[in-house]
């Protein structure tokens, strides 16, 4: 009917699709996206052994000592003193030694410090050098006067002879 | 009443249905045509004599309180023929005796109407929002595009219903031929060809999504297992000159296309940390005889735990000593010093994590096309003249898009196919039943008008299919396309026509085929659990026309399944290579500095070594910048595109028989 109502046969209209999203999927590219692991830490590390040996000789020699003079009378059993049997004995109580260019080591006692038994005390080793020397001094207990003996003198000084 | 009578009642609009008051003669209708299109709405064109008042004045037909509606009767004899409409535009001819007015059966809820019975439409395979545009979805219109179907118009109701342009819905008007209602008149029969049938439509379409997934891969073990080396190493860990801890990379370094580091660590096995040791000691000695002996010993050293494999790229060693003597030619003192220094290229034993994690986004396409090909009788004598069309505008909107709401057309974004799914396969029904609509459509190219006796025409609707037999035509079913109805007043002569659509097709059926189960029996696991070889399915329940075999899933992809757990296996691309093993280092390092030794002859002083440490230490960096070991691989992208192309297998089109072509 030719008439002012408007056709309502369906039209579907070629716009109903969708919108294309893609063409044509491009192709893969092999050496797109490899995942490479790798570094140039490496490097020469430089490894040390250090040995230092040394040994020396240690001889030490007496250069001046003091002493006091002790007599010594004899004692009989029963306990009396025979005033005519007697001996002078020279006790040091003082003894310088020249060690030599090579350091001791402190509280080192020298070789025969030792005097009579108990009677003989060590007290201290002092150490100093002169000149080119390293002397160390050793002091003891002085000797004591008894019932047998006598001290006839005290701190006479001796040195050696080639000190 | 006599037959032929019409009647013509102005009416309100709420006067929907026909009563005997209507039975009358508001207007002085000297002339009418009735009729109705397939896809329109009826309408009728009254020539009735010019209104007037009890004046005799001619008065408006559209002025303000008139009446548009009406209520059109014919009397067929048995029944009435009736019409509802309204009064459209101005009537024409106005100034003249007999005034033209035309009506139209035209609902004016009509948008309302066809959105409610629209959206009962919107079902698949008929409909499929995958292949709309998501702003075309609400439009009415597009709904028809799979059906068969075009609007009805009830002519009394106003009703709007859709109707099968092949299988009217409210049944047959048979004209036998024989009967005396059954005959139509020798006059006004007609039979033309509207076209040539269609006979194949070729389809493409486009199905497109998005792969996305998210997860992790541990490439530990297979980094490991390529790459530790067979022989210097350890199990579990990596050995090289220069691939240290250090240069492992860290979590959210990129490793691919959608790939980073989900947790990457390192460590070394041995600890190159460089320490220092000092000793040292003093022992003395008494003679007895006041002498002393003295020795004192110092060690230091600098070094690190040597990896095995280590090279030792140069090696010096002093060894110094002296005697002092007193004046009697004693000797007093004693003193030696050893010192070694080794240039040592450490072996470093890593052992690494590393978990991958990627994103996918991934564009993936499913290209399917067939050829539906309908069973018609050939009306051009070669048949391959049969004309074709091809519809390749069809795509989708993207399948893991949400939409408005709803979850995914393609349900879990992670799939690898659309078209194998449930859904998938309802989405190629509704391409099998756009073609189907297509090609059904144009095979009703025959179009029989004929002129049946007037106390038929109340029969006649739209929606029903007439069998005619009329010995010039033969036989022939066809779905009732147009009518109309007419009286000229200047004869008074009452027209009835009814056109008629027939196919041409062979009818029969398509038969379904479970086919075989590729996985186990249906009796185990169900019709719908496994894929089927040979399967045949009929595009829709309840029609036979054509079937289809579900594609199996086949996509053209890198085989990433991320539907189930993924191993290191499954997401190599190109298999991990050690571009220089520790081997082939050592080698190329030995070459590099074959001939550069140490300067013996004549005794190197400190300078010249100094020297020859530097000059070691730039060769062998030299070498090995040249031969860095470098494990390099890949993984699948997970950003590549797609796509799959299918060829959907699918039945000839089987079509009804209106009219047999051969038999003429």
């Amino acid at each position: 009917m030719p008439g002012f109502e408007t056709i309502v046969r369906p039209m579907v209209f070629p716009n109903i699709r969708p919108i294309p999203t893609r063409s044509l999927p491009p192709e893969d590219d092999p050496e797109q996206g490899k995942c490479e692991i790798g570094g140039g830490g490496g490097g020469i590390v430089a490894v040390t052994e250090n040995i230092s040996v040394s040994g020396s000789t240690h001889n030490p020699k007496e250069v001046e000592r003091r002493v006091d003079t002790a007599r010594v009378y004899q004692e009989n059993d029963d306990g009396t003193v025979n005033r005519d049997n007697f001996v002078d004995l020279e006790v040091a109580n003082r003894i310088k030694m020249k060690v030599g260019a090579h350091p001791g080591t402190p509280g080192d006692l020298p070789p025969g410090a030792g005097f009579n038994g108990d009677d003989v005390v060590k007290t201290t080793a002092e150490k100093g050098y002169t000149g080119d020397d390293l002397i160390e001094t050793y002091k003891y207990d002085p000797v004591k006067e008894k019932k047998n003996i006598e001290i006839k003198k005290r701190n006479k000084i001796k040195k050696a002879e080639d000190a | 009443m006599p037959a032929g009578l019409p009647y013509f009642a102005w009416i309100d609009a709420s006067e929907t249905t026909f009563g005997p008051e209507h039975m009358r003669w508001d207007e002085a209708v000297f002339s009418f045509n009735l009729s109705q299109e397939e896809g329109d709405p009826a309408s009728l064109t009254a020539q009735v004599r010019r209104p007037r008042n009890v004046d005799g004045d001619p008065i408006g037909l559209l002025g303000p309180g008139r009446k548009i509606w009406c209520w059109f009767a014919l009397d067929c004899g048995p029944a009435l023929i009736k019409f509802r409409g309204r009064l459209v535009g101005i009537p024409t001819s106005l100034f003249e005796e007999l005034v033209t007015l035309e009506f139209v059966a035209r609902p004016f809820d009509v948008v309302a109407q066809k959105e409610a019975l629209a959206d009962t439409l919107r079902v698949l395979p008929f409909y499929d929002e995958a292949v709309l545009d998501k702003e075309r979805r609400k439009d009415p219109d597009v709904v028809l595009e799979g059906y068969t179907k075009i609007w009805h118009y009830d002519r009394e109701t106003h009703v709007l219903t859709v109707s099968d342009e092949i299988t009217g819905e409210d049944g047959l008007v048979e004209f036998d031929g024989a009967s005396e209602a059954g005959k139509v008149f020798y006059d006004g029969l007609g039979l033309r060809l509207t076209s040539g049938p269609l006979t194949r439509v070729d389809v493409s379409a486009e199905f497109t999504w998005t792969q996305q997934a998210v997860g992790t891969v541990d490439l530990t073990r297979y980094i490991i297992n390529i790459a530790q080396p067979a022989t210097e190493g350890q199990a579990g860990s990596i050995a090289s000159y220069t691939l240290d801890a250090s240069s492992w990379p860290k979590k959210g370094t990129g490793i691919g296309d959608g790939w980073e580091v989900a947790e990457g660590r390192c460590y070394e096995n041995y600890d190159l940390t460089i320490r220092q040791w000092t000793s040292s000691g003093t022992l003395i000695v008494e003679t007895g005889d006041g002498q002393t002996i003295q020795a004192q010993r110092t060690h230091s050293r600098s070094s690190f735990a040597i990896p095995p494999g280590s090279m030792v790229v140069g090696y010096d060693i002093k060894n110094e000593w002296s005697v002092s003597y007193n004046d009697d030619g004693d000797a007093t003192g004693y003193s030696s010093n050893y010192s070694s220094t080794a240039s040592v290229l450490p072996l470093h034993h890593i052992t690494p994590t590393l978990v991958a994690g990627y994103k996918a986004e991934r564009q993936c396409t499913e290209l399917v096309s067939f050829s539906l090909i309908a069973d018609v009788q050939p009306i051009l004598t070669d048949p391959e003249d049969g004309e074709a069309m091809r519809v390749d505008d069809i795509r989708s909107i993207n399948l893991s898009e949400v939409v408005d709401g709803q979850p995914p057309i393609i349900g879990d974004p992670r799939r690898r196919s659309y078209i194998a799914t449930e859904r998938g396969n309802r989405s190629l029904e509704h391409l099998i039943a756009y073609a189907r609509a297509l090609l059904m459509k144009r095979a009703r190219v025959i179009e029989i008008a004929f002129a049946p006796k007037l106390a038929r025409m109340p029969e006649i609707t739209l929606r029903k299919n007439v069998s005619l037999i009329e010995p010039r035509v033969g036989e022939a079913v066809g779905k009732i396309i147009g009518y109309s109805i007419a009286l000229d007043g200047s004869d008074g002569r009452v027209n009835c026509e009814v056109r008629i659509g027939c196919t041409i097709g062979y009818g029969g059926s398509q038969v379904a085929f479970a086919g075989t189960p590729t996985y186990c029996s249906i009796d185990y696991a169900g019709a719908d659990y496994q894929q089927f070889n040979d399967r045949v399915v009929l595009f829709d329940e309840g029609d036979t026309s054509v079937g289809y075999q579900p594609p199996q899933a086949a996509p053209n992809d890198d085989g990433l399944d991320f539907l189930s757990a993924l191993r290191a296996e499954d997401v190599i691309d190109i298999p991990l290579t050690v571009e220089n093993p520790p081997v082939d280092q050592q080698a190329y390092i030995l070459q590099a500095t074959l001939g550069h030794t140490l300067p013996r002859t004549p005794a190197a002083d400190e300078e010249e070594l100094q020297k020859y440490y530097e000059t070691t230490s730039e060769l062998v960096g030299a070498a090995l910048r040249q031969v860095e070991t470098k494990l390099i691989f890949k993984l699948k992208s997970m950003t590549r595109e797609f796509s799959s192309d299918y060829e959907l297998q699918v039945t000839d089109l089987k079509i009804p028989t209106g009219y047999d072509l051969e038999a003429v």
